[in-house]
């Protein structure tokens, strides 16, 4: 739970109190997953979003032909889970596995409406998170649809080098939208 | 102002004597068609609530091709979220494609709203969210979706961008040509 009150302490503008981190921490529950289990699977709700502890996970996408598109890499201090089939509890179009054995945090969307209600820090802390999280994913989108394949690798590669270090290349290239081969000519070039 | 009034209280409850002091915190501006909220490389001092009128958010290549990013009419907010906030200069544009008229908010004005209405809180976290999960949506669907289905999901989320937006906007924005997009839209109009 330390992990947590120091990746949320980051966010807020006042450190989070003892008692304030007592009554967050009451809302999670705390899960182990080993490699390649499955936090979500294609058609289940997402009644949990998890912040992850110790690990890694992947998000992907199986289109009709079964070829996975990754949609998301998480890590340490990452949330993983799909926002839409959480908010709106409608069936989900992804897959989310763990890569690495990974613990992680779990918290329901109930709670979630609570502590954003009841617990002024953490909804400083929703509200700073959405705005970042907002501002990668924007970049994403405008790299995915204006930048050369080139331009995407080094961007990822600046902005994340420890996803970069943590998953194979097959996964980093689909994650891009690039092809392995083109992955690997440009690590070569780099 | 009542078009903001109406669409906040979509997400929350304002009385009317609050939004007498919220709506102090807008400025009300009109823009021409093609004219520049922000500009390449200056700060995104403003976010716009769009109260009538089409707005787009482009990123122009190195050679000069622009890529369409974002789409806005009425009751939607343009600007670019990464300028507003960090105060880094913008690498979009963002333009009016009609006459517009617009209520403008600063950053300063907004973190204000957010400390003295619970109710403005609120509205933020329900935006946010709305956000998160329709970038969420077009990313999966730009990386992992056929041309042919990105544009069906398009005309179904979006049907009052088809009707707004010329073809070569809308095409830029899927990340398709307009060539695709033209036998596309045939296909579909022979189904």
């Amino acid at each position: 739970m330390q992990a947590l009150r120091e990746y949320l302490n980051q966010y807020v503008s006042s450190l989070i109190s003892d008692e304030e981190f007592e009554v967050i921490q009451s809302y999670f529950v705390h899960k182990k997953l080993r490699k390649k289990q499955y936090l979500l699977q294609y058609g289940e709700i997402c009644k949990h979003m998890a912040f992850i502890v110790k690990g890694a996970a992947r998000k992907f996408y199986l289109d009709e032909k079964g070829v996975e598109h990754v949609v998301d890499l998480c890590i340490e201090n990452w949330w993983a889970g799909d926002r839409e089939s959480f908010a709106m509890s409608k069936p989900t179009i992804y897959y989310i596995e763990v890569w690495e054995d990974t613990e992680v945090l779990l918290i329901s969307r109930a709670n979630v409406a609570i502590l954003e209600y009841e617990c002024k820090p953490f909804n400083e802390f929703v509200l700073k998170l959405d705005e970042k999280s907002h501002i990668a994913k924007q970049k994403r989108i405008t790299s995915a649809i204006s930048f050369t394949a080139k331009e995407r690798y080094e961007d990822f590669a600046a902005c994340y080098p420890e996803i970069l270090r943590r998953f194979p290349q097959h996964v980093i290239a689909s994650y891009l939208g690039i092809t392995k081969d083109t992955l690997s000519r440009l690590r070569r070039q780099g | 102002m009542r078009a903001l009034f109406r669409y906040i209280n979509q997400y929350t409850t304002v009385s009317e004597e609050d939004f007498q002091v919220i709506k102090r915190y807008f400025i009300h501006e009109k823009l021409k068609k093609k004219q520049c909220l922000l500009r390449e490389g200056e700060i995104c001092r403003y976010v716009a609530f769009i109260l009538k009128g089409a707005m787009r958010q482009y990123y122009v290549d190195e050679k000069g091709v622009e890529h369409v990013i974002n789409l806005f009419v009425e009751n939607w907010w343009a600007g670019d979220r990464e300028s507003f906030v960090m105060a880094t200069p913008s690498i979009y544009l963002v333009d009016a494609w009609e006459d517009c008229d617009v209520l403008l908010i600063s950053r300063e004005n907004v973190l204000k709203l957010r400390r003295q209405f619970t109710a403005f809180s609120e509205l933020l976290l329900k935006l946010d969210e709305r956000n998160a999960i329709a970038t969420q949506r077009r990313l999966t669907y730009s990386i992992s979706f056929s041309a042919e289905l990105r544009y069906k999901s398009f005309v179904d989320n979006y049907p009052y961008f088809v009707a707004r937006f010329p073809q070569h906007i809308i095409a830029s924005y899927l990340g398709i040509t307009k060539d695709t997009l033209s036998r596309l839209r045939k296909k579909l109009a022979g189904d």
